[in-house]
């Protein structure tokens, strides 16, 4: 029988329903919360502890909420040595956890992203209030985390949105107006969910507005590039009108099964079945 | 002609970077000094920028990122876009990362041979019992909060290590043990510049525990041991750093006679005790690397 470790940490149900989908496939699940494991190293090598678990020697499934990058990137660093196969590459945790280093990665392998600015302090987006096309989304952070998001659709207002602003990072992307897409990629495959804007086009609709769409050839290669790129076979990408606007390590499952009437626990599955 | 430009933390050490400055000033024709938060990233295009007041960094001929954790955000962005560009660095956004890391150094290091003593890495307080278990009393904690360090402590007892784990539990930190290593409170810093290597003993305060400068330690520079030398050289090989320091312990828990603490991706040059030899070789040592790249 093959075995799989389930390394993870958070939403509980949609893990009990992919543990589910790995057991049908034939996989030993061994189910751990993330918290748990502890990193040894000395000259002999590196090895994971966990109360329930002695080794890693199989396939892992990892997913922890960004918070936990600092874990999981040394983890990651274990698993690769290893030579097992994990849904997850190193970095891809470094890559996600930092919004600005991740629009620059996608850029610089030339994957289409809305036009950036990144700002090492707020002061600085006065002096470049002339340089968008509005409006513009702000993105204002505190060491890493992101503690303000706001619109603003005229130098005035993105200069007005700045000045109460406490932070000490920033981001400013020029808005792309129309519907999201939600793209969940598993290995090769892309299912997607259109977010509908609002009609003042910036805005987006609620989640539970979210439809079924195919996406064209291009927008689902952009979108399983855009995830390899972040170091992920299983991602969410989030693009509009073929501009890539983030990525994230991991894909809420339940969500798009509904939707989709697609079992991603099931494609997961698979993609293990195939890679691990 | 050869320019160079030296990126410091937003909270900068004035002293510091002075010295930086001046050296850089003696083999560069044109020297620019930028706290890191006066710059702006542009992406677009596939196209990325670094400006300062409009001017493009890219542009110079090299870069001496000296940025610290506090900047951790901002900096990978910033070493990601000089890393892709055909600017020199004697640094690497890889080597940043992980040295920012403490556990994750170590464990790059052992893996390659580097003389190192047991060394975990947990996400939660919880599990702190199985590394009492493995390392037994006195150790050393790390606490690892977000990104880059907050405190280093030396727990000698079960009742010590209660009162840390109640405090640490509030905040969700990581923490990383390290077996204690007596080796009085000195340590050795080996710089390393390219292939050279310059060795300092600190040693620190009577009352500290730690080889701490900072707290009214001292440094001398010392004749090296030859293997340490060389294992600093792969250490900073191993992350990308042509300029680095990397400290060790003398002990005898190892046949080598040291253990690896930590790699510095941006030592500071300790002014007082040793002058400017440290910025100096530096700063002479980018300037040839300039001049062999544009030979080419």
């Amino acid at each position: 029988m093959k075995n799989i470790i389930m390394a993870v940490e958070g939403e509980k149900k949609r893990f009990a329903l992919l543990r589910q989908a790995f057991i049908e496939k034939g996989f030993s699940v061994n189910l751990i919360p993330v918290r748990g494991l502890t990193i040894f190293t000395d000259m002999s090598g590196s090895r994971v502890k966990a109360s329930n678990l002695s080794s890693f020697s199989s396939a892992v499934y990892l997913e922890t909420p960004l918070a936990l990058a600092q874990f999981v990137e040394p983890l990651l660093d274990y698993i690769e040595l290893k030579g097992l196969y994990c849904q997850v590459h190193k970095k891809a945790y470094y890559v996600a956890s930092n919004e600005m280093l991740q629009l620059s990665v996608l850029n610089s392998y030339n994957i289409k992203i809305p036009p950036t600015r990144i700002f090492g302090n707020i002061e600085q987006i006065k002096k470049s209030a002339d340089k968008f096309s509005y409006p513009v989304i702000v993105k204002i952070y505190k060491d890493g985390e992101k503690i303000q998001s706001m619109i603003a659709k005229s130098p005035e207002e993105l200069v007005a949105s700045t000045e109460r602003a406490q932070g000490n990072n920033a981001i400013v992307r020029e808005c792309i107006e129309g519907d999201v897409d939600y793209c969940a990629v598993i290995g090769d495959e892309v299912f997607a969910l259109r977010r509908p804007s609002k009609d003042s086009a910036v805005a987006l609709q609620p989640m539970k507005n979210a439809r079924p769409i195919r996406l064209s050839k291009t927008e689902e290669e952009t979108a399983i590039q855009a995830a390899s790129i972040c170091g992920c076979d299983v991602a969410t990408v989030k693009l509009c009108r073929g501009f890539v606007l983030k990525v994230k390590p991991y894909v809420n499952m339940l969500l798009f099964t509904r939707r989709t009437g697609r079992n991603l626990f099931e494609k997961t599955a698979e993609l293990f079945e195939e890679r691990g | 002609m050869a320019d160079i430009v030296i990126i410091a933390s937003t909270h900068y050490n004035k002293g510091n970077n002075k010295i930086f400055i001046e050296e850089a000033s003696k083999v560069f024709d044109k020297v620019l000094f930028v706290p890191i938060n006066r710059l702006t990233v542009v992406e677009k295009n596939g196209i990325s920028k670094i400006l300062y007041k409009g001017t493009n960094i890219l542009e110079f001929d090299a870069c001496y990122p000296r940025f610290g954790s506090s900047d951790y955000f901002m900096g990978e962005t910033v070493l990601h876009v000089l890393e892709q560009s055909q600017i020199y660095m004697p640094v690497s956004l890889k080597g940043y990362q992980i040295s920012n890391h403490k556990y994750y150094t170590i464990k790059k290091l052992a893996e390659h041979g580097i003389p190192c003593v047991l060394t975990s890495l947990s996400a939660s307080p919880q599990s702190m019992r199985n590394i009492v278990e493995e390392f037994g009393f006195p150790i050393v904690l790390k606490l690892i909060s977000g990104f880059g360090g907050r405190g280093v402590m030396l727990v000698s007892s079960e009742d010590e290590l209660q009162s840390i784990l109640d405090t640490v539990h509030l905040f969700e930190e990581y923490i990383s043990a390290q077996r204690f290593v007596p080796g009085g409170n000195t340590d050795i810093r080996c710089y390393v510049i390219g292939d050279e290597v310059l060795s300092v003993r600190r040693t620190g305060a009577p009352n500290d525990w730690r080889a701490n400068i900072s707290r009214g330690g001292k440094a001398e520079i010392i004749e090296g041991n030859k293997k340490m030398e060389q294992c600093a050289i792969q250490a900073a090989k191993l992350l990308g750093f042509d300029i680095c320091a990397v400290d060790f312990i003398e002990t005898d828990l190892t046949k080598e006679g040291f253990v690896v603490i930590e790699v510095n991706y941006q030592p500071g040059p300790f002014r007082k005790f040793l002058g400017n030899v440290v910025p100096k070789k530096m700063m002479e040592f980018i300037r040839k690397k300039v001049e062999k790249k544009a030979a080419k």
